[in-house]
């Protein structure tokens, strides 16, 4: 098993850094190169997210932990934000016409889209949301 | 990120280099901002390109989208790697304007 921890600040520079960095902590886990896009773009946008909605003080920090086994990718993102689960929010409609399409919500919609197993539970005063990607 | 801006029988391509994220997504918003708004010609994002694209380069997209319609312009995308084809299609991007496999497809007369 493989298994790294990231730790990010919730705020834009803290963002930026994951951005530029998270490529390279992927590549140290030997995995295939879809799923690297995947998990990618699921640990971004619930980062972004975080920062651009979440209320969170300067010293707040995002916790991203990775474990690799044979068969599985297993993120488990936490944060010590007020409740927050991703299961609750709306489903975006992605049938609308162009007049009717709004900018909100992409991210969470692609998360769900793209994890195998996408859960929630609130740990005291966390958030812990787990994805699973099968290899 | 890098952009690039040409024009080839009568319309703009856009050529973008490498990711379009949380972090790169406001640079290119302000770049179209100054070089092609309003879009007087039919505008194509040549996608080649482009490693990566999260829900932030969607909103940008989805803007020059908008942009481009209320301008009286068409707007297209080409050249999409596998992984930005399937964001695409999961957002429903894919109805909202046309794709193309290469930059003529995009320009001839008829495509539009």
């Amino acid at each position: 098993m493989i298994k790294k921890i990231i730790e990010i600040p919730v705020t834009r520079q803290g963002l930026t850094d994951l951005c530029k960095t998270l490529d390279k902590t992927l590549e140290s886990m030997d995995l295939p190169a879809k799923l690297k896009y995947k998990i990618h773009l699921i640990i971004e946008e619930f980062c972004a997210n975080h920062v651009e909605h979440g209320d969170f003080n300067e010293d707040d920090v995002i916790t991203i932990t990775l474990e690799r086994t044979d068969s599985s990718l297993i993120t488990q993102i936490e944060d010590k934000g007020i409740p927050f689960n991703p299961l609750d929010l709306p489903s975006v409609k992605t049938n609308l016409p162009l007049d009717k399409r709004e900018q909100g919500g992409l991210g969470i919609h692609l998360v769900k889209c793209f994890a195998d197993d996408l859960s929630y539970r609130r740990d005291g005063l966390k958030n812990v949301v787990t994805i699973i990607k099968n290899i | 990120m890098e952009i690039s801006l040409y024009e080839r029988d009568g319309s703009k391509i856009i050529t973008v280099t490498g990711r379009i994220d949380a972090v790169t997504s406001d640079d290119l918003s302000k770049w179209l901002e100054e070089k092609v708004s309003p879009p007087e010609s039919n505008v194509v994002l040549d996608c080649t390109e482009v490693d990566y694209v999260s829900s932030a380069g969607l909103r940008v997209i989805l803007q020059l989208t908008k942009l481009a319609k209320q301008s009286g312009v068409v707007f297209s995308l080409c050249n999409p790697q596998d992984n930005l084809k399937e964001v695409l299609d999961i957002s429903g991007f894919s109805a909202l304007f046309p794709i193309y496999a290469t930059i003529d497809e995009a320009i001839l007369p008829g495509s539009k």
